[in-house]
């Protein structure tokens, strides 16, 4: 793969592949301008970013009355969409650049079961043979 | 208060329309909605934010011009402005009250429907626009009101009056990016209970509470090519309809949320329901790639 690593979707996972525009460093993947985060100086990727930015107590789920609204932006979208899953919420991924990247929010991907079965069937076929 | 009313002359005349008439319905990019309501979401936040205090300070100005009308009187008519610049600018305070109030907005719409946008636009292909309604006005705004009960009694409450009011405030569709097709739609029963009751010391002292019940109801209809049914029946505490046609599978979920107060629901509300179809589902395997 050779764009942008990163998922867009919120209830489902699918690719982005956008023109690369850095790296992030916290995870390493390839990304493309979109899914850099402003707020970290473009430095980390937004779903990165969301989960440091959300350690508890840090940023509140929703404001109330008068207070401050959210930005609605991409930050405030992927910080609510890895609340979202952190909460339980298992994303499906159906697309055909599966990411380790999401694997602890137990994504569904039909991809990603193929793979994993053969996975742990390969080694044992190759004992087996030599 | 002054934030308040530099928000309302920054908006554009699309946008002031909009706050006149409490009403959104029509085609639209998710971007450019929230676009559109933020600086009207902005401007009811300020809005909300400076009425109370704004309300205090009149009344503080209309007690201190009897005050300076007295002193005037007494001691020098040459301290008669005074009073008069003080009666003006309660004059002016209690009219920029009272059409605020006139253009407050539900926090439905800032709270929820906004969020909603900003999470659905993730989920679409850049540059598809979803059908939206959204009615802006309070939930217990006069044209909204069904009915008014008999006075009665409980405890401490001499007398207890209970108005309902139904708002059907917020609909809307549009096709995601997967194929699938949602539908969505919020009513909210609110109850309004106005009880008095006579104090120690004579009083009588009426409070107001609310009672709301929110019926979220959505339709969220899965493409075979992209997702496979793993289960239908419904959890506890779920209502779920599922219809199979030849190229979807359709999911009619409904979920009721209590609430002991008239503020917004939590958005994440819709989420779990709209999530409710797709835990049902796991990808569909592309032909010929199985194995």
């Amino acid at each position: 793969m050779t764009g942008c690593e990163c998922k867009s979707g919120f209830f489902s996972l699918r690719d982005c592949d956008g023109a690369p525009a850095g790296s992030c460093s916290a995870c390493g993947r390839t990304v493309c301008s979109r899914h850099l985060s402003p707020a970290s100086g473009f430095t980390q990727c937004l779903d990165c970013h969301a989960r440091a930015a959300q350690q508890p107590g840090e940023e509140p789920a929703r404001p109330k009355g008068a207070g401050e609204d959210p930005a609605l932006d991409d930050e405030w979208t992927y910080g609510a969409r890895h609340r979202f899953y952190a909460s339980g919420y298992a994303p499906i991924y159906a697309g055909s650049h599966y990411n380790r990247y999401y694997d602890s929010y137990d994504t569904r991907s039909f991809d990603e079961t193929e793979t994993g079965e053969t996975e742990t069937e390969e080694p044992a076929a190759g004992f087996g043979d030599s | 208060m002054f934030k308040a009313l530099k928000a309302f002359r920054s908006l554009s005349p699309e946008q002031k329309a909009l706050l006149e008439t409490k009403k959104v319905s029509g085609e639209y990019e998710p971007r450019g909605l929230i676009d559109l309501l933020r600086p009207i979401a902005e401007y009811d936040r300020l809005s909300d934010k400076a009425r109370t205090p704004m309300g205090c300070t009149t009344a503080a100005l209309f007690v201190l011009s009897l005050a300076l009308l007295v002193v005037a009187a007494n001691v020098s008519l040459f301290l008669l402005p005074l009073p008069l610049v003080s009666f003006g600018g309660a004059v002016f305070l209690l009219v920029s009250v009272l059409r605020l109030r006139k253009l407050d907005l539900s926090n439905n719409f800032r709270q929820v429907a906004m969020p909603l946008f900003a999470v659905l636009k993730e989920d679409m292909e850049p540059g598809a626009t979803m059908n939206v309604r959204i009615d802006l006005s309070p939930p217990t705004a006069k044209a909204k009101k069904t009915g008014t009960a008999k006075p009665y009694k409980e405890g401490a409450y001499y007398k207890v009056v209970d108005s309902t009011f139904v708002d059907s405030w917020f609909g809307g569709g549009t096709r995601l990016a997967d194929g699938s097709l949602l539908q969505w739609d919020v009513t909210d029963d609110v109850v309004e209970s106005a009880r008095t009751k006579r104090t120690a010391r004579g009083k009588h002292k009426t409070k107001t509470k609310y009672r709301k019940l929110s019926t979220i109801n959505v339709t969220v209809a899965l493409p075979h090519k992209e997702y496979a049914v793993t289960h239908l029946q419904a959890d506890e505490g779920e209502k779920v309809k599922v219809r199979e046609s030849e190229k979807r599978t359709t999911f009619h979920l409904t979920k009721r949320v209590k609430m002991k107060s008239n503020d917004p629901i939590d958005p994440l509300e819709i989420f779990d329901i709209i999530s409710e179809a797709y835990k049902r589902v796991r990808p569909a395997v592309a032909e010929g790639s199985a194995s």
